[in-house]
């Protein structure tokens, strides 16, 4: 297994993958600074697209508008999601496991699938296509995510600091804010990153559940891709790939690897959260 | 300081019955051990003097008032933890200071009794040093001051030691009790080494399976075993089965040619009685010395204080300590005579 010509060959298998992932978002930064719209040589340099994005474009208030509502959704779901993986841990394993298994239920049905019936349920209920019914659709989306992120921290962490601190007099709710959540910060963390690119994302919700003249990223992408494509996109593009890079590089200054936060790195990497 | 006593404490968790009515008193001011195998209760018992758990029935009393419904919060009995429990996120100060600041202390008292605390523990300058710098033994140390630090009516110990090494275990049990004497908290230590109970307490209870088997002093638990568990866990005696008889007064455990003099504790002449012998309590003597028994050498092991003479008394098998001089020159294989005097010997009818 250590032969010089298998290691090359995986080596090779690595490069291969990270150059599969990496091209396009690469190549969507190339593109914004191309003429040219859809990716056509000879390439002529231009800051043109960014002009437009940030003058004429319909999508930077859209792009806004995505972010504002990821954040509320990304609150909501943070707060309700640690309040219940938090009443999960008071369930005897038995029990806790079953909810578990309840809730990734929810994950593995195709979002196609819950947006058809969260319209139907909502139609039902008089909210219809409404700004109320796609933030709670998409709230129901990613709470899941957020409790199975939160308990795992709840299960990793010890508990006995939390019973020592109500020796010394501190109330329950004083020991949740005091020792419980600097223990599972890390996990809310990654519930909530999860959360916010997940709802900035999801169109197939949105799309079903969005009222008219309001307009979501992913909303007002479609309809534009269907419509004529324009490379101010392209621009706009760029800029989330620059941000999100921007993110994980604060994030491993503050001693979390994205990778360790949602439970995937081999444990050497992520000392401060533990 | 404060008297603590239990009064009948049950406690079931899923059908198993952990606590079978326990009832205990410790005098204000003492140090009291419960210990036990694992699974005993000791823990449990801990569990329910402070509020982590609420007993089935029963009552705890601090200086004879009802407190088995009063809120752990509002408790003031300190426990320091197995594992210590340390606020990971806090440095040491901050930790030794929670419990204060929970009182709504003034920030310059908080100061002052942090730091001396600390002096307490022989730790004086750590306080800004966060928890994941320091050693087992000093998370210990720090441990103990946050409980102290509150000047708590009560001090519970959960198996304080037990996670650290050797060396630094005998430095704390010795720490632990002088702080203990100095400043004169009544403190329940749970543990399952028999050395560290015997070393560290004015009392011990010996738990076995949710009952308390045998209750005194270090010196009259381990010389006076009032049963076959108690002798056994307390320092592995060796337990020899025989007939119990009768000769012009005295009385014996007689089993082949294996006659030993015990002192007369009940049972008639005929009964089958298993005797329990300490290893160190048989003396080598002449094979016409009165009392003398036949020991038949199989094995020698070198335990550094002493030899330990592993080999058969009569049919028996028994595992002799002596020191290093009285049994450096017995080879493997020897026949030698040993016996025993009447007041090292417990018998229980069988």
């Amino acid at each position: 297994m250590k032969s010089k010509g298998f290691n090359a060959v995986m080596l090779a298998c690595l490069w291969v993958v990270l150059a599969f992932m990496y091209i396009p978002i690469i190549a969507i930064i190339g593109m914004s600074f191309n003429a040219t719209p859809y990716g056509m040589f000879p390439y002529v340099f231009t800051t043109d697209w960014y002009e437009t994005l940030f003058t004429t474009s319909n999508l930077l208030p859209a792009c806004w508008y995505s972010l504002k509502f990821a954040f509320a959704v990304t609150l909501a779901a943070v707060v309700i999601g640690t309040m219940t993986a938090f009443g999960l841990q008071a369930y005897a394993p038995k029990w806790a496991n079953r909810f578990h298994f309840v809730l990734q239920l929810p994950i593995i049905i195709p979002w196609l699938v819950t947006g058809i019936s969260l319209l139907l349920l909502f139609s039902f209920l008089g909210s219809g296509r409404s700004v109320l019914s796609m933030f709670l659709g998409n709230l129901i989306v990613v709470l899941p995510y957020v409790v199975l992120l939160v308990n795992g921290r709840f299960l990793s962490m010890d508990r006995t600091p939390e019973a020592a601190a109500r020796l010394l007099g501190a109330r329950p709710a004083r020991v949740f804010f005091d020792i419980t959540l600097p223990a599972i910060a890390p996990g809310v963390l990654a519930g909530g990153i999860m959360a916010m690119i997940m709802c900035f994302n999801n169109f197939v919700v949105q799309y079903y559940l969005i009222p008219i003249g309001v307009q979501t990223l992913p909303t007002l992408v479609f309809t534009r891709i269907r419509s004529g494509y324009q490379a101010d996109l392209n621009a706009l593009s760029a800029i989330i790939v620059l941000v999100s890079v921007v993110v994980v590089i604060l994030l491993s200054k503050l001693g979390f690897s994205a990778g360790g936060l949602f439970g995937m790195s081999s444990g050497t990497q992520s000392k401060k959260g533990e | 300081m404060a008297e603590l006593a239990v009064r009948n404490l049950r406690k079931t968790f899923d059908r198993d019955e952990v606590l079978k009515g326990v009832s205990f008193t410790v005098e204000s001011g003492k140090f009291l051990s419960l210990l036990g195998p694992s699974g005993c209760g000791k823990s449990t018992i801990l569990r329910i003097i402070c509020g982590l758990e609420t007993p089935d029935s029963g009552e705890v009393l601090v200086d004879g008032v009802d407190v088995t419904k009063v809120r752990p919060e509002k408790r003031n009995i300190g426990l320091v933890f197995q594992n210590y429990a340390l606020f990971p996120s806090m440095n040491v100060a901050k930790n030794v200071g929670y419990g204060l600041k929970m009182q709504k202390v003034p920030e310059k008292e908080i100061n002052e009794r942090v730091q001396e605390a600390l002096a307490l523990v022989k730790l004086p300058d750590y306080g800004s040093r966060r928890i994941h710098q320091l050693s087992g033994g000093e998370q210990q140390r720090i441990a103990l001051a946050r409980a102290l630090v509150t000047r708590p009516s009560i001090l519970l110990l959960d198996e304080p030691l037990s996670a650290l090494d050797r060396k630094v275990r005998a430095e704390m049990q010795y720490e632990i009790r002088n702080i203990q004497r100095e400043i004169g908290t009544t403190t329940v230590f749970v543990t399952h080494d028999q050395e560290e109970a015997l070393t560290m307490s004015d009392q011990i209870i010996l738990m076995n399976k949710g009952c308390i088997e045998q209750e005194g002093d270090p010196y009259a638990i381990y010389s006076r075993p009032v049963s076959e568990f108690a002798s056994d866990f307390l320092g592995k005696a060796n337990l020899i089965s025989g007939t119990l008889c009768c000769e012009g007064g005295q009385w014996y455990l007689a089993d082949g040619e294996v006659r030993i003099a015990v002192n007369h504790c009940g049972g008639q002449e005929g009964d089958p009685v298993k005797a329990a012998v300490r290893g160190e309590y048989f003396e080598f003597c002449s094979p016409e010395a009165e009392g003398a028994n036949p020991f038949h050498l199989q094995k020698k092991i070198f335990t550094g204080l002493s030899w330990k003479l592993i080999g058969t008394l009569g049919t028996q098998p028994v595992d002799i300590s002596a020191l290093g001089i009285s049994a450096d020159h017995l080879e493997e294989g020897a026949h030698v005579y040993v016996r025993i005097r009447p007041e090292n010997v417990v018998y229980y009818n069988k």
